[in-house]
């Protein structure tokens, strides 16, 4: 028999009013939304800088080496305790903002289920005629809990991501310009590739 | 768990792991040429040799994304059909289970688990498909190969192992009982938003909204804590892996160093080992991803696998056993008792009826009218006593043909959305309009369907809710009687009606369904005063069987009955 359409879009009608909807369920955790990103982005930073900083270790064993000096162990040494500083920086960053999104998005989604409830207290009877119960059900307990691993996987992923891209192309053409030019020619041929191959999901 | 993965097309799977396969052997040589273009091109000055073995480099990055590609494409179509295929199976063990079993596990989380744990599984499958088969390719093939650039160094990454797979263990042990409880919060959640949902009429009658909601906001709640508590101690494994592996890294800088100065290791060999230890981190937060996913995974497996092995709680005889055509219907020492009830529902319980006979049950609520019904028709098998019907135990009865010779129509008219055609075909698939007619004139029905402006097709909202009571009786009693069978069971079918419909509807199925034994479950007197036997039940057992003079002589619990309805029926 046809399935009863009325009331549920599986798109959302309007994809500014859903976020705008969605990021008012933020506002709540401004305090802790901010503390997220400036983590990320100390995350991001020690990410970037940690390998350059490494690098020089491994350039300071190459010198020394090659030119017959001998390596400073010293200098390699302090160089392996301010990346090991770094790495432990890193980890409580990963940890806290993990911590910390999933408290934001199990807050959302507890909110978003509590008004859903409250809504049905609302809602004229005969909209329950028309909407299978099944399908109301789906809405408050699914797609409230996908809001939440949605938001816990991609917000701390998105400043993260930003912030890693911008710094990485700092330091790569600080390293050498060239090169990093001959690698921004080929993402974009990828991503072509993707798009072309990837199954429409 | 594994159970429920063998349910996924194998030789696609191994197609998928295939593909994967080609891309991991691609990302992991990559480090080993770098070592050699930096020992044997850059260190000695080879021009050549530096771009002989970058262009090999560069195909094998080429193959690598191809072969990534083809792996993800693969296993979303295998997963996709792998969860359609578990819904399918749930739905239609759904559907044929024993009214028991379905009521033990209760339709809210019947829905969760059709579509929550099923997209659970389906997220776990794709991610063990597509990443699984790296884990070890990455950690063991990537000790592999650095141990081969340098023994020694690499050995500092293999004590590092051992710390990392105690912690993955340890925060999965933790993880496992607080997500399973999380789910068990879930169903809870559900089900109190569902008897809202169902109930939402008596709630708004009583004005109980309030006391609702506070309900649903502190399972809400406590759902909440347990999510936040389960995803903080995964949200750990990842960045701990990241730091043990990376501390490894510093060490072997510091170690090679030494060595390199002693000649012992190449300096390009140190970076490839280096290199090797980004591939084995991606290995393990790879592996921490998957063991994330296999609590919940495990969850939900178990209760898929709750609802596909649930007994179809009643056995099916092997083969009907033949019997001749013609209705008769014969229960002798029938009792039922409802698990953990303190008394029989149904007690010794004995009556026959032959072909075109009216059978009428009355009782007070609870006396175990529905119950026998059920028993009837073998919703519930007997504790003791058989039903028969032609002489035949029932229980030596094909499901099918038992099914299809005894027709019911249940207290709550069920009507289904659509139109009033395709909810009379559900009886009769091939009946012609004409039948579907003369269906409606015997139940009633007819002129008020005739006033439509649609008629036939006139659509029928959910649960016919636009329809009055009195009207979906009358549909769904048209709609039994389109069906032809040898027991006709009216379950209370009759209550929404006047007296004079009542008795016109009676009347007319007395003449229609004449080779058909009837059973009649009402609360009125005057529903079941002509019928040809009158059962009377009291706490599950029959206390009095005859006729309505008989009974009215005989019995006094009818006599009762009849006396609280006496002033109503006087009013008519």
């Amino acid at each position: 028999m046809a399935a009863p359409g009325a009331g549920i879009n599986q798109k959302p009608r309007n994809t500014k009013k859903t976020l705008v909807r969605l990021s008012s369920y933020l506002k709540g955790s401004r305090f802790t939304l901010f503390t997220i990103i400036l983590v990320a982005a100390a995350g991001a930073v020690l990410i970037i800088t940690a390998p350059k900083i490494l690098g020089n270790a491994t350039t300071e064993i190459y010198t020394g080496l090659h030119t017959g000096n001998g390596i400073h162990f010293s200098e390699v040494y302090r160089i392996l305790v301010i990346v090991g500083v770094m790495y432990l920086a890193q980890f409580a960053a990963g940890f806290l903002q993990g911590r910390m999104m999933t408290v934001i998005s199990q807050k959302v989604a507890y909110r978003l289920r509590n008004d859903l409830k409250a809504k049905m207290n609302r809602v004229p009877v005969s909209y329950f005629d028309k909407n299978q119960s099944g399908n109301l059900m789906s809405i408050a307990v699914n797609d409230a809990d996908n809001v939440a691993v949605t938001l816990q996987q991609t917000l701390a992923e998105i400043v993260s991501s930003v912030i890693t891209v911008l710094g990485m192309t700092a330091v790569m053409f600080a390293i050498s310009w060239q090169l990093t030019l001959i690698a921004f020619v080929t993402v974009p041929v990828s991503f072509l590739a993707m798009n072309i191959m990837m199954p429409k999901a | 768990m594994t159970k429920l993965f063998r349910k996924m097309n194998c030789p696609l799977s191994f197609l998928a792991i295939a593909f994967l396969l080609i891309q991991i052997t691609c990302d992991l040589y990559i480090p080993t040429l770098m070592a050699r273009i930096v020992d044997n091109g850059i260190t000695a000055g080879d021009t050549w040799y530096v771009w002989s073995q970058g262009s090999i480099m560069f195909f094998l990055a080429v193959i690598g994304v191809f072969a990534a590609l083809a792996n993800i494409f693969v296993s979303a179509r295998i997963t996709n059909r792998f969860a359609s295929r578990l819904r399918e199976e749930i739905f239609v063990k759904a559907v044929t289970m024993n009214k028991l079993n379905f009521v033990k596990i209760g339709t809210a989380s019947m829905i969760t688990r059709n579509s929550n744990d099923v997209k659970q599984m389906q997220t776990l499958a794709k991610t063990l498909i597509q990443y699984l088969a790296q884990v070890p390719a990455y950690l063991l093939g990537g000790i592999f190969l650095a141990y081969r650039l340098s023994a020694s160094l690499t050995m500092l990454f293999i004590y590092a192992l051992p710390l990392l797979v105690v912690s993955a263990v340890g925060i999965s042990l933790y993880a496992d009982p607080i997500y399973a409880k999380a789910q068990r919060k879930v169903d809870k959640l559900n089900q109190s938003y569902k008897e809202s949902l169902d109930g939402v009429r008596v709630i708004r009658a009583f004005n109980k909204e309030k006391a609702e909601y506070e309900k649903y906001e502190r399972i809400n709640a406590e759902y909440m804590k347990t999510s936040v508590q389960v995803n903080t101690a995964l949200s750990l494994l990842a960045p701990f892996a990241t730091f043990v592996i990376s501390s490894a890294v510093l060490l072997i800088t510091g170690v090679g160093a030494m060595r390199a100065a002693d000649g012992s290791v190449e300096i390009g060999a140190m970076m490839g080992v280096i290199s090797y230890g980004a591939q084995i981190i991606t290995g393990f937060t790879m592996g921490t991803m998957v063991i994330s996913m296999i609590p919940r995974g495990k969850v939900s497996a178990k209760r898929i696998n709750e609802v596909l092995d649930m007994p179809v709680g009643m056995k099916e005889a092997a083969i009907s056993e033949k019997r001749s055509a013609g209705a008769e219907l014969e229960l002798s020492g029938v009792s039922f008792r409802y698990k953990g009830a303190e008394r029989n529902a149904v007690d010794s319980i004995s009556f026959k009826m032959s072909a075109g006979q009216t059978l009428a049950v009355v009782g007070s609520t609870g006396s175990g009218k529905t119950t026998l019904i059920n028993l009837i028709l073998r919703f519930y098998d007997t504790d003791a006593g058989t039903v028969k019907r032609n002489g035949i135990d029932i229980r030596d009865m094909r499901f099918a043909g038992l099914q299809s010779s005894i027709l019911y129509v249940p207290q709550i008219s069920q009507l289904f959305y659509g139109t009033i055609r395709e909810n009379m075909l559900l009886a009769k698939p091939d009946a012609a309009d004409v039948e579907i007619w003369k269906a409606l004139e015997t139940a009633n029905a007819d002129r008020f369907v005739r006033a439509l402006d649609q008629g036939l097709d006139s659509p029928v909202q959910r649960c016919g809710s636009n329809f009055s009571g009195g009207q979906k009786q009358r549909l769904c009693i048209a709609r039994a009687i389109l069906k032809s069978a040898e027991v006709y069971i009216f379950d209370d079918s009759f209550s929404a009606l006047d007296f004079k419909t009542d008795s016109e509807i009676r009347k007319k199925i007395k003449i229609e369904l004449k080779d058909a034994v009837k059973v009649i479950v009402a609360q009125r007197i005057s529903t079941v005063m002509d019928a040809d036997e009158i059962a009377v039940l009291e706490a599950g057992k029959l206390a009095g069987l005859g006729t309505h003079a008989q009974l009215k002589k005989n019995s006094r619990i009818y006599q009762e009955i009849i006396a609280s309805q006496f002033e109503k029926m006087e009013a008519v």
